[in-house]
Formats: structure tokens, sequence, C-alpha cells
């Protein structure tokens, strides 16, 4: 009996101890699936199949095989050839373009707009987006939007993976501002909120102006 | 607690303990897994880049040696690529972006530089002295950003050579970081290179033509200021601070509510040059003519005449119009100025005028050129013209040019080509590419 109740005792012991780390593995595989297979693309034609009745998912932006029922469902409806795959005659019935880039670049400059000044007023969020389009332009940083958002420790939101999270309409009409030029920032590169930063670098730019909590500056 | 009891709580624990340890034995299999991927991307983007280096230093060292314009112009593409490429492999690599500002700038500005002798022999003109005493300070710098790059790559420890050697928390101080940057220091970014090219001095200090030289004083933007709000009714004017800089600007906000407009009145001259803002809210249900019709009328009203739309984007429930100034029939694009409006509102919720006061100059007449008739033969016989204008279009990268616009199709495409109307050489093909955002050039 002494024995079994030390055998429960130690058993007990090392579920303690082993149990977090798998609870932390399920997260971080369920998560790592997540983060790298969103497509707004994707997300699109899901939203499009939905508000046509051919979809009832979740809109993740992921092809699962519940999308692709959805795009043969669609596919067969409208006289089409049902392959499940977005070919040229299906994306034209569903009125998208898989032109990658401008929706890609829409979709990222958005995201980071979000995660890094979601509690911004809505110029702030124009600013921040206008910052990573004057990066872009700059000959010190990298020539496109995904290089400058994704160059490490430039941006926070970025570094702690807050990047992931679905940007709302506002974020999304603020990156379609900074695409189409607006910029109340006039070429800043940098910003940073004074109450937080601790870069004696930071402090050293020269300030352009300041907008809401952050400060921009060259 | 029995026996039978305890032998099955045992085998119940004994189940727990196994699965534990089989899902733990399987997030480490996963993240060495990672671990190992992350480090094959970082292997190929440090390996890549000394390549790139290395090649950006021979092809500097042959274009020096050569005296034929075809070759020069091959290695001239082929260093450009190579600037491209270093510049994306650089970004990849787990470093702090100030602590490379200098070898990035090296590497764009090379690649920059590189593309505008490019364009230079393709132009049918030759490099001179003053190309090639450029180019042999490019190659002194090259020298040394690869001597430090392959020496500090040399040092690291081979197993893991990046992740045994960065803490991805602290891009900021590792060994990574301050080894691969010790050439921040020794990388010139004298001296100014003087091209026609992407991340120049012209573009990096273009003037500001378009705004009076005028200083107008707080008071006056203030009275500027309050005069917008014959526009927004019910809204109030507060001063929020100023911009400094190359645009210095008075800046204010325009409130009801939850309504919010972010207003920049400049101080040279008091030209309205932003207002920035979401989406206000209503009940109607503009049409694009007649949000056009506002747009036109408020930009009179601010102070500029004869703009007229030349392009719009519909998302939503805003529609974005570009305004250009056309006189005598010509279309100056360099002077644009961005509008957008609510149409739910049939509120101005939107502008934005940096081109405007950039280029806004007068400007002498459209030249006899070619005809804008003779010019439509020159192009693609595939093409349908749809519709043909005068314009005044900005160039690459500096200046502007007088071109004939044409308006084509073919097939299930749109194009907007630009002939220079004194020579006829193609200066711009653009496509019109229909996306979930709206119709786009490109």
């Amino acid at each position: 009996m002494k024995k079994i109740s030390s055998f429960i005792f130690v058993a007990i012991l090392l579920i303690i101890i082993t149990l977090p780390f798998s609870i932390a593995g399920y997260y971080f595989l369920s998560s790592t699936k997540s983060v790298f297979a969103y497509d707004a693309d994707i997300a699109e034609i899901q939203t499009r199949l939905s508000n046509w009745g051919y979809y009832s998912g979740d809109i993740n932006g992921e092809m699962t095989s519940d999308t692709i029922s959805a795009i043969e469902y669609f596919q067969s409806s409208n006289g089409l050839t049902v392959t499940g795959e977005i070919d040229g005659a299906t994306a034209s019935a569903l009125g998208v373009s898989m032109s990658g880039q401008s929706s890609g670049n829409l979709y990222l400059l958005a995201k980071c707009i979000y995660a890094e000044a979601r509690g911004e007023i809505y110029v702030g969020k124009v600013a921040v987006g206008a910052v990573i389009l004057n990066r872009v332009a700059d000959a010190n940083f990298p020539n496109t939007i995904y290089g400058v958002i994704y160059q490490p420790w430039a941006f926070t939101a970025v570094h702690d993976g807050q990047i992931n999270l679905e940007p709302d309409t506002n974020a999304y009409e603020a990156a379609q501002d900074a695409l189409n030029g607006w910029d109340p920032t006039y070429g800043s590169l940098y910003y940073y909120n004074p109450e937080v930063a601790t870069s004696s670098w930071i402090f050293s730019r020269e300030v352009v102006v300041e907008i809401g909590k952050h400060v921009f500056a060259r | 607690m029995n026996k039978k009891s305890s032998i099955i709580l045992i085998i119940v624990l004994s189940l727990v303990i196994i699965s534990s340890s089989i899902f733990s034995l399987i997030l480490i299999n996963s993240n060495n897994t990672i671990r190992v991927s992350l480090e094959n991307v970082y292997q190929k983007s440090l390996n890549d880049l000394v390549k790139n280096i290395d090649d950006v230093e021979v092809g500097i060292s042959k274009l020096v040696a050569t005296n034929n314009s075809k070759t020069q112009k091959k290695i001239l593409d082929d260093l450009y690529v190579n600037c491209v490429l270093a510049s994306a492999n650089l970004s990849q690599l787990p470093i702090s972006s100030n602590k490379v500002i200098s070898v990035t700038n090296f590497i764009n500005t090379c690649g920059g530089y590189m593309y505008s002798l490019s364009e230079k022999i393709d132009s049918g003109n030759t490099l001179n002295d003053s190309d090639f005493n450029n180019v042999e300070s490019l190659l002194g710098q090259s020298k040394i950003v690869l001597y430090d790059i392959t020496n500090f790559i040399s040092s690291l420890s081979y197993d893991y050579l990046v992740l045994n050697n960065v803490t991805l928390s602290d891009g900021e101080n590792s060994e990574f970081t301050a080894g691969l940057t010790s050439n921040e220091n020794t990388v010139s970014k004298e001296p100014s290179l003087i091209y026609d090219g992407p991340f120049s001095e012209s573009v990096v200090n273009k003037k500001i033509n378009g705004l009076p030289e005028t200083i107008i004083s707080k008071e006056e933007g203030d009275k500027k200021a309050n005069s917008l709000l014959k526009y927004f009714n019910g809204f109030s004017v507060k001063y929020l601070g100023d911009t400094t800089g190359k645009f210095e600007t008075y800046n204010y906000s325009l409130s009801q509510n939850e309504n919010v407009l972010f207003v920049q009145i400049s101080k040279r001259g008091g030209v309205l040059l932003n207002i920035t803002s979401s989406n206000i809210g209503g009940n109607k249900n503009l049409t694009k003519f007649e949000c056009e019709k506002i747009a036109k009328s408020i930009a009179y009203e601010f102070g500029f005449a004869d703009l007229y739309s030349v392009w719009d984007l519909e998302l939503n429930n805003v529609i974005y119009i570009n305004l250009a100034p056309i006189y005598d029939g010509v279309i100056y694009y360099p002077d644009l100025i961005k509008v957008k409006i609510d149409k739910t509102s049939g509120v101005i919720i939107g502008w934005e005028a940096q081109n405007y006061a950039y280029n806004h100059v007068e400007r002498e007449d459209f030249p006899n050129g070619i005809g804008i008739l003779i010019g439509e033969q020159l192009l693609n016989n595939k093409l349908t013209v749809i519709e043909r204008n005068y314009s005044v279009i900005p160039n690459e990268f500096s200046g502007e040019s007088y071109a004939y616009e044409y308006i084509c199709s073919w097939d299930e495409y749109t194009y907007y080509i630009y002939l220079d109307a004194i020579t006829g050489e193609e200066l711009n093909i653009l496509r019109v590419v229909k996306t979930t955002n709206g119709d786009l050039l490109f």
C-alpha cells in the first residue's frame, strides 16, 4: 500500500511538471499553423461566398476543405469547370483579382497599423502607415513594404506577434489613405511614444510633428 | 482506497504521464524543426548577402576596366540586381534596423546609382570621368563592407551560426548585431552622388516650388482654419501644434462629437495642405458624379481653380478623387491634389496637396511636337485608342515632360501610355488593374 501511495505521489508530481509544457505545446502548434496560413485573397473569397450562401465556415483566410467545397459548389452552380481551385474564370465570376501585390500590401499595412496604433486617433494611424511607406522610399531601409515591416526589431508589434491580430475597418481605411499618398508626417521615418520609449538613440532624431501619443521624427 | 481503485488510478496516471511525455517530445521536436528552418533561412540570407556584396565588388572592378558601352550596360544591370538582392537579404537578418543604416544606405545608393548609369547608356550617352570617379569610390566602400562581413562570419561558431550568436529577444545588443555592424562607422555616406535615380539628392531633397514664400503668422493660420468651418456645420476648431522640417505647418483639429478632422495649413502662404479623417457617417448615397462636383467646388473655395477629376477610386462608403489642373486642354499631373469624400454625407474628409505644393509653377506653353495623331501611329497596332490628351507628367525620379496621353484597350486590358511630345519616345505605360480594393494603375 505504501508503495502504491509513493507511486501515486511521484506520478502526480510528474504530471504537474510535464502538463504545462504539453498545454503550451498544444497552443504553440495550433497558433503556428494559423500564423503562417492567412491569405487576404482567400479571406475575400470566403467573404463573398459566405454572402452569397455558398460558404458557412469561418473567414480565416485559409484554404480549408470547407472552403474548397464552397468553391466547387459555386463553380457547379455557375456553369464553371468544377476544380475546387480559383482559376481565372472562377476569379472573374467572383469579381476578385488574384493579383497579390496590392491586396497583400494593403492587408499587411493595415495589420501593422492596427498592431502599432489601434489606440490612436485616426490621423495617428495614417501617420504610422505613412512612416512605413516613407521608409520604403528611403535608402536607409529595405525597398518593399514587407521588407520594412518585417525588418527585425523595427516594430515592437511585429517582434511580439501582435502583427498577427486581425485589423479592423478603421486600420484598413488608414492603410488605404497612406497608400493613396496621405502623409501628415511629411516624410518622417521614425515614431515613438515619449512616455514609454527608453532608447537614447530615438530621442536624438529630429522631431517633425506630434500626433496623438506619438512623436514623429526624421 | 481499495486495491482495485489504486490499480485503476495507477493506470490512469500512467497513461496521463505517458501522453504528456509524448506531447512534450512532439513539442520539442517541432521546436527543433522550426529552429533548424529559421537557422536555414538566416544562413541563406547571410551567405547570399556575402555573395551579393562580393558580386558587387567584382562587378564594379570590371566596370572601371571596360570601355565598351554594351559590356558596361550589362555589368551595370547586374550590379543593380545584386544591390537589390543584397538589400533584401540584409533586411532578413536578425539585426536591429538602426544598427545597419550606413550599410543599407550604401547598398541602396550604389544600386540606385548603377541603375541611373544604365539608363544613361540606354539614352545613347557614355560614362564620363565624373561617373568613373564615383564608381571607384563605391568600389572602395564595397571592399570595406565585404572584408568586414567575411571576417565576421569566419569568427562565428559553425553550429547554428546565427541562432547561437543572437538573442532573439534583444537584437539590439546581441553579439551578432555588434559583429555585423562593426563597419557602420567605416562605411562612408560621402561623397554625395549626383545623379537622377532612386535615392538621389534630387529625390531626397526635392524643392518645394508651389508655395508662396511669405510666412503667415499663427493668428493668420487660425483665421484660415476657422474659415473652413463654413464647410463643416457644427464643428469647432482647436489648435494642436506645429509641424517642423521640410513642410512647416500649423495643425488643427475640426471636431464635432466623435467626428474629428486633422487639418494642416502651410506656414508658407497659408495653403491648405492636408485634411485627414475617417468617415463622418450619414444616410445619403451620393454618386461618383455628385462627389466629383463637391470635390471641384470645395477645391475652388479653398483657392484652387481649374481643377478637374482625372481618376477616382470608390471603396466602401468613400470615394478618392484625384484632381489635376487643366489649362488650355493640358492636364498637369505633377500638380495633383487628392480628395476623399464620404459618400454617405457628402463631407470632404480628406485633402492631400503635397504634390501641388512641390510642383505647381507657371509653365511654358505645350510645345509643337510631333503631333498627337502622328504619335498615335507609333503605338503598338494591337491597341485601340479610346481617348487622347495633352499632358505634363512627372518623370520617374525628377523633373517632368510634355507628353501625349493615350488611353488604350487590348483584349480585357486598359492601358495609359505616354509618349514624349517632342521625340515620340515612350515615357511610361500603366495598366489598369481591377482589384478588390478598386481599380488601380500599375
